[in-house]
């Protein structure tokens, strides 16, 4: 029971970055209607600017910030250079050019930075708490992704639900051109999707980087477990993406504790597979009332 | 307050519009009519920018909108409702309403995620709006319901609250009678004789019935081409439009 209980408070942070990362696959996908492989490439482009400013200058916090506006650029670049013109010819060719755009990332950083591992040491200490006599397998650590993950989805729900921008942003995604009439700017609500969903995947990207190196590959795991979060959840549902990110990071948890790390993405796809069976619309989707 | 003159409009190869030219004055009921594609929906598109003239020139308030971007017409005074009424599924009625009145507020996305406290007071207030409105045309107990819950005629409705509570000067009303009971008609009519003169209506219709009671001019396009204006009695007195209605003379 305490080994489940260990592998499971193991397991929450890492399940808070993943639902980050599937917050921002779900992001672009409301406000464009494609799953961006890339995303994962942005975010590990965006950690090493951010390794850089670590270790030039000291500050995690300034660190963070870098990565977070380098995160909003990258994924407006992304979207104007490579996606819209690609998007226009072919919709469905702007899912296979998110592929190209990763590759091209990986291949970037590794021109650039190099393709041996680099550490990304963490801002507080990343070794267990010891509380009531005995170590947990929680550090602080741990707790500053968990707060600063639980900070990102509230504040991002309040924007979503509460204010006239994030209903804006809804509307465009259903439905561009009704959008456009209610005076909806769809292109810049576009434009925004992008550059928010770069900016949270960055952040991301630096909150994993301390658990493992950094290396232009290092992110490959965590798109497939934050894509299968993400379309578990629906897809379109932020809250679905958040609580099947962090379901999956306890359920990768319980996996590699009682078998072997290596059989945590297999279980993941499994998973996908499985639960697409069932529920082809993901769990928290809206798609049905679309479809009537 | 709107004028179309001679514009075209070709959509691979086939001229869809024909030097249409037509005027709605300010604070009329105008009428848009004709058979089944003779290109009402398209004079709507062109309107609002969802289609571009080849040729000819369309202006509101005496000012050239043809380059105009659709997003910009709520702000200028142009609010639309749609044939396929166009309601958000995944919104719920209020939030379809509320949508149609932030295009008239400032909040940006950088305000907006601070919550900085004129934007939640500005947030109170459309939702206030909204209510109002949809008070105004009864669906005060669908506040809260998803669009797909509704029957079509409310639907409709809905849609026309979304389209009022922009505070339009001209509204565009695409076949708002049309899949709604005799009731529901009566009361349209109703509500559309009380916004004049505030709000100028175009309305196109199939439902002569509710055009000749409502309408204080009416324009007859056929095949592209505008083939007869004037009042009801007029339309009503005139062959050529009988001729294009043929078969469907009786309804005039």
């Amino acid at each position: 029971m305490t080994q489940f209980l260990d592998f499971s408070l193991g397991g929450i942070a890492n399940g808070a970055v993943i639902a980050l990362m599937a917050f921002a696959l779900v992001l672009v996908w409301r406000s464009s209607r494609v799953v961006n492989f890339a995303q994962v490439g942005q975010a590990m482009f965006t950690t090493f600017i951010s390794l850089w400013v670590y270790e030039s200058s000291g500050s995690w916090l300034l660190a963070l910030l870098i990565a977070i506006f380098a995160g909003a650029i990258l994924g407006l670049v992304v979207h104007l250079l490579v996606m819209k013109p690609v998007h226009r010819a072919d919709a469905s060719g702007a899912i296979i050019a998110t592929f190209g755009v990763l590759i091209a990332l990986q291949a970037g950083a590794g021109m650039i930075w190099g393709g041996d591992p680099k550490a990304f040491l963490p801002p507080v200490a990343n070794s267990g708490l010891e509380f009531a006599g005995r170590i947990w397998p929680v550090s602080w650590y741990d707790l500053l992704i968990f707060a600063v993950t639980s900070l990102l989805v509230i504040v991002l729900s309040y924007v979503f639900i509460r204010t006239s921008f994030g209903l804006a942003m809804r509307a465009s995604a259903l439905n561009p051109e009704v959008a456009r009439l209610c005076g909806v700017r769809v292109s810049r609500m576009l434009i925004l999707g992008w550059a928010l969903a770069g900016s949270v995947g960055a952040i991301a990207g630096v909150l994993i980087a301390p658990s493992a190196t950094l290396s232009p590959n290092s992110f490959d795991l965590l798109l497939v477990f934050a894509f299968t979060a993400a379309v578990i959840g629906g897809l379109d549902s932020l809250v679905g993406a958040v609580a099947f990110g962090v379901g999956s990071g306890l359920a990768l948890s319980l996996v590699t504790g009682y078998s072997d790390a290596s059989n945590a993405p297999i279980v993941s796809l499994a998973l996908l597979v499985v639960i697409l069976l069932i529920k082809p619309d993901g769990f928290f989707s809206q798609s049905k009332s679309r479809v009537v | 307050m709107l004028e179309l003159i001679g514009v075209d409009v070709t959509v691979s190869g086939l001229k869809i519009l024909d030097g249409v030219t037509m005027k709605v004055p300010a604070g009329s009921i105008t009428g848009l009519i004709g058979p089944n594609g003779a290109g009402k929906t398209t004079a709507f598109n062109v309107v609002c920018g969802f289609m571009r003239a080849d040729t000819g020139t369309i202006s509101f308030k005496d000012q050239p909108i043809n380059r105009v971007k659709t997003h910009q017409l709520a702000k200028l005074g142009i609010s639309r409702t749609l044939q396929a009424v166009g309601l958000f599924p995944a919104l719920t009625v209020l939030e379809n309403v509320m949508l149609g009145a932030t295009s008239r507020t400032k909040a940006g996305i950088l305000s907006d995620s601070l919550a900085l406290p004129w934007v939640d007071k500005e947030q109170r207030d459309i939702r206030e709006k909204s209510r109002e409105m949809l008070r105004r045309l009864g669906l005060v107990d669908v506040v809260d319901a998803m669009p797909v819950e509704l029957p079509y005629p409310t639907q409709k409705k809905v849609a026309l609250a979304r389209a009022l509570v922009s505070e339009p000067d001209l509204l565009l009303l695409d076949e708002p009678a049309g899949g709604v009971g005799a009731d529901d008609i009566r009361e349209l009519a109703t509500v559309l004789k009380a916004l004049t003169p505030k709000v100028t209506v175009l309305l196109v219709e199939h439902h002569m019935e509710l055009v000749m009671d409502v309408c204080d001019l009416i324009w007859v396009l056929d095949a592209g081409k505008i083939i007869a204006s004037g009042t009801p009695a007029q339309i009503r007195a005139n062959n050529e439009v009988l001729t294009a209605y043929l078969g469907e003379a009786e309804v005039l």
